[in-house]
């Protein structure tokens, strides 16, 4: 490095950086005489000065620590959050309005522990901000406890008889992460840290710069290192360049020595460059979709009163759509047939396979109790769902069984109709026998009218099987009028 | 009745939840997969892009609401929605949107608990917790949900307030109600009163985040806008800075609390029914009120003058009203579904001027109206 450094230019160095940092503010800064934070907030400013960056498009933020202090000296937007967390407020933040530059400074805890889960998300998306983590291989801030850096064998306030783990290697952990561009240097190379952090602005995704510190205080101390010169030139002497490191084997590589250098720059597309162009594609999309034309509301009889709640029971097996059944006749009821009703489900592993049902409660005046341990129309499609269930029939309550699953009825007078047969061999598709079933109760009760569940029905249709469900309704329905003018006659 | 603008649909809870954000001008929103609150999500991340808006699944909860504070200062409305298990990863950082004034809206759907408990069956178990989740001596705004039209409705209140407020909001659905399905009206956008969190009154060199110069809710300005401000969940100055100084800290914690508090008319939401003349009341909040509504209307009809006082807003807690209901009535009941949570804040209030009665369930079945006609009726008849 050598000789004398000469006043103008040292000047001619500090002046920018100066114009960054808060006037009026509580300076000295928080951190012992010298730290390399100081070295490296100088080094930072300074690309953000050459890079030219407006100070009210800047976010500066911190997590918790010692690092965690330096948006408060600095004239950006600063915002100082909870351990480990900058990473996803920064995300929130960039994704709310992706003009802003953010810049995000961590120690090795705050980054690699707390918010090592973050971290690795934040890589892995590539979204557009700037993380420089400041790893001095301890928490400082706390007195000295170990991090994920700590090098296996020094000395912290909490590994008293040396470390007993492996570190973390950072750039590493970030470059395998997604990060797009990563680079390592120390706070004894204050113009590589400028010239990273540059690059790292100028590269649009996740960017790492891993500036190694010093820690005389709490690591230092504890680890024959005890003076900011001697952790300095430590640095200095561990620092390998990368190209130069790649050409030593494993046992030429020293001691406690790190590769420096730029490891990753290989952008690909970032988070909220690709999330706006989603939100154009789908924007774009809904404004070309034509509403949905709006069917003219069905002409609906007139609909008995229902003072009291009745309720209904739809119940099979999973697979055979009662809840979607539920969800139909709830709709029925209360957008076509005018009247007030909650639909409720059985969830969870019951509705995987095992029996399934839907309820639905219907009357004219707003439903208090949502629930019925009694009903007053019931569809059982299984064997297993009639058995269960059936026995919770109102006396004079209407029953409709699946008769070809349900062999055994424990109630009396239940209507037994072969609604999976004639779905499978009368309308061509098994999955309709929901639909047929729907058909058939509003022949066999007046709890909901044929013209609000037939249109309720065809609301819940997918494109392009309307006539197949219209088929399955009417089908359900002539199967009823059926049964009945068979038990009259 | 259908009319030409007034959309009347019949959907879940969460889907109600969903779309009362999206009329509440929702812009950002972050949240973690969990039952029962998922639909919310889904319905979101289908529905925000189309309007400018962005959707992003986090890492977990604690990254959600982490987003959810940067959003809330980088100037958007902003929302999540979880169950019990997230959001006690979430408080951590509703503190610190308690400590940075940022708005936002949490909604909880509460499932059955402790730890990963019930995950589809309902509980009311939550209700201290949204309160007291974080730590410290912090003040935050608590809603909940009765019915599917609610979810609606109280979601864009909880918008508003957290805009009106600067500060988070939880909205406490149930699992009952959030996967249940009712028939909700959607007014038109221009009957939908909105409320923005006032802006800057003083040049970027004058302004203070935390200011309390013009009252006890600061102006907010976003990022990017050329208020260039610090502010940090540390304790700090009205110019965001940190501080250790006695006066400043005791200056800090007593304007959030003036803030948000049960005095304030705008933080008041209790409904009372049939409470002219009642003799006794039941006292209630989310699913339960369903039942003590029903309740109170069958026990009317069987000669017992029973009402119902409904808590939409629970924290700040109605003391105030609480105390005059203990003056007219001679119990209160207040069925709950868990241990006994709110019933202490009754007992607290009533302070032994009326009998208060708690009614507790966990079997994640909700309250019936008949189970607190009886308790009435156990009461009238010097039974309990």
């Amino acid at each position: 490095m050598g000789g004398p450094v000469i006043e103008s230019e040292k000047q001619d160095v500090l002046a920018p950086v100066r114009t960054y940092l808060r006037p009026h503010k509580k300076l000295p800064t928080v951190w012992c005489p010298g730290c390399g934070l100081g070295i490296i907030q100088g080094a930072v400013l300074l690309a953000i000065h050459e890079l030219g960056l407006d100070k009210d498009t800047v976010v500066f933020m911190s997590g918790i620590g010692c690092t965690g202090r330096m948006p408060t000296y600095l004239d950006f937007n600063t915002l100082h959050v909870t351990h480990g967390r900058a990473i996803p407020a920064a995300t929130g933040i960039k994704l709310t309005n992706p003009e802003l530059t953010i810049f995000v400074v961590m120690g090795d805890g705050d980054a690699s522990a707390i918010g090592g889960n973050h971290l690795i998300h934040a890589a892995r998306r590539n979204i557009d901000i700037n993380a420089i983590i400041v790893n001095n291989y301890i928490y400082g801030m706390t007195g000295g406890q170990y991090s994920p850096t700590t090098p296996l064998g020094a000395k912290a306030s909490t590994a008293p008889h040396g470390h007993v783990e492996p570190p973390f290697d950072i750039a590493a952990l970030v470059a395998g992460a997604g990060a797009t561009y990563v680079a390592r240097t120390t706070a004894y190379h204050p113009t590589r840290i400028t010239q990273y952090v540059k690059q790292a602005v100028q590269n649009r995704g996740f960017s790492v710069v891993e500036v190694m510190s010093n820690c005389h205080t709490t690591y230092g101390r504890r680890n024959k290192l005890r003076t900011p010169i001697a952790l300095m030139q430590w640095m200095k002497e561990h620092a390998v360049p990368l190209s130069k490191w790649e050409k030593l084997d494993e046992a030429e590589r020293p001691a406690g020595a790190y590769p420096v250098g730029v490891f990753k720059d290989a952008p690909r597309p970032e988070y909220t460059a690709v999330y706006r162009e989603l939100m154009d594609r789908v924007s774009a999309a809904a404004e070309k979709e034509t509403a949905k034309p709006t069917a003219a509301p069905p002409e609906v009889p007139e609909v008995p009163p229902l003072r009291q709640p009745a309720a209904i029971r739809l119940s099979g097996s999973g697979g055979q759509g009662m809840i979607l059944a539920g969800v139909i006749f709830g709709r029925a009821a209360s957008i076509y047939d005018g009247r007030y009703a909650a639909q409720t489900q059985s969830y969870g592993p019951e509705a995987r396979g095992g029996a399934s049902k839907a309820d639905v409660i219907i009357c004219d005046e707003p439903i208090v109790y949502p629930e019925a341990d009694k009903f007053d129309l019931m569809l059982c499609m299984t064997q297993q769902a009639c058995t269960l269930y059936a026995p919770q029939l109102k006396p004079g309550g209407v029953l409709l069984t699946d008769s070809l699953f349900v062999k055994q009825c424990p109630v009396e007078g239940a209507y037994p109709l072969p609604l999976t047969e004639i779905a499978r061999n009368i309308v061509g598709r098994q999955v309709t026998a929901n639909v047929v079933a729907l058909g058939a109760l509003s022949v066999l009760s007046s709890l909901v009218t044929e013209p609000a569940l037939r249109a309720a029905v065809l609301d819940a249709a997918p494109k392009g099987t309307v006539e197949l469900n219209t088929r399955a309704f009417d089908e359900g329905i002539k199967a009823a009028r059926e049964l009945l003018g068979q038990r009259a006659g | 009745m259908i009319t030409a603008q007034r959309e009347v649909v019949f959907v879940q809870g969460n889907e109600a939840c969903a779309r009362g954000a999206l009329a509440a001008g929702l812009q950002f929103f972050a949240g973690y997969p969990i039952t029962p609150s998922t639909e919310i999500a889904e319905y979101i991340s289908q529905e925000l892009p189309k309007r400018g808006g962005r959707f992003l699944q986090m890492e977990d909860e604690i990254a959600s609401m982490a987003a959810l504070v940067g959003a809330s200062m980088a100037g958007a409305k902003a929302m999540t929605a979880t169950s019990g298990p997230g959001f006690s990863l979430m408080v951590e950082n509703i503190g610190l949107a308690a400590m940075l004034e940022a708005p936002c809206v949490i909604v909880n759907a509460q499932r059955g608990g402790p730890s990963t408990g019930l995950p589809t069956q309902t509980h009311q178990a939550d209700v201290m917790q949204a309160r007291w989740g974080s730590h410290g001596d912090y003040r935050i705004i608590v809603l909940t949900a009765a019915s599917v039209q609610e979810s609606f409705t109280l979601t864009i209140k909880a918008f508003n307030l957290a805009e009106q407020f600067r500060s988070p909001v939880v909205l406490l659905l149930e699992e009952a109600s959030a996967h249940m399905r009712e028939k909700i009206e959607i007014p038109p956008r221009e009957e939908i009163k909105l409320v923005e969190r006032l802006g800057p009154t003083v040049p970027p060199e004058e302004y203070l985040p935390h200011d309390d110069r013009f009252g006890d809710v600061p102006p907010f300005v976003a990022y990017g806008k050329g208020y260039r401000y610090h502010t940090t969940g540390l304790t700090h100055d009205t110019a965001g800075f940190p501080t250790t100084r006695y006066d400043e800290i005791d200056a800090l914690l007593r304007r959030h609390a003036r803030k948000i508090n049960e005095e304030i008319p705008a933080l008041r939401d209790v409904e009372h029914y049939r409470m002219d003349d009642a003799e006794l009341a039941v006292v209630a909040f989310g699913s339960s009120t369903r039942a003590a509504r029903g309740a109170v209307d069958m026990a009317r009809a069987e000669g017992l003058k029973l009402g119902m006082i409904k808590l939409v807003i629970v924290w700040p807690f109605p003391t105030a009203v609480i105390r005059d209901a203990a003056e007219q009535v001679e119990h209160l009941i207040v069925p709950e579904l868990n241990m006994g949570q709110i019933v202490r804040e009754v007992e607290r209030a009533a302070c032994g001027r009326a009998g208060v009665h708690s009614m507790t369930k966990v079997t994640s079945e909700i309250w019936a109206p008949h189970e607190i006609v009886e308790k009435a009726h156990s009461l009238l008849g010097g039974g309990d």
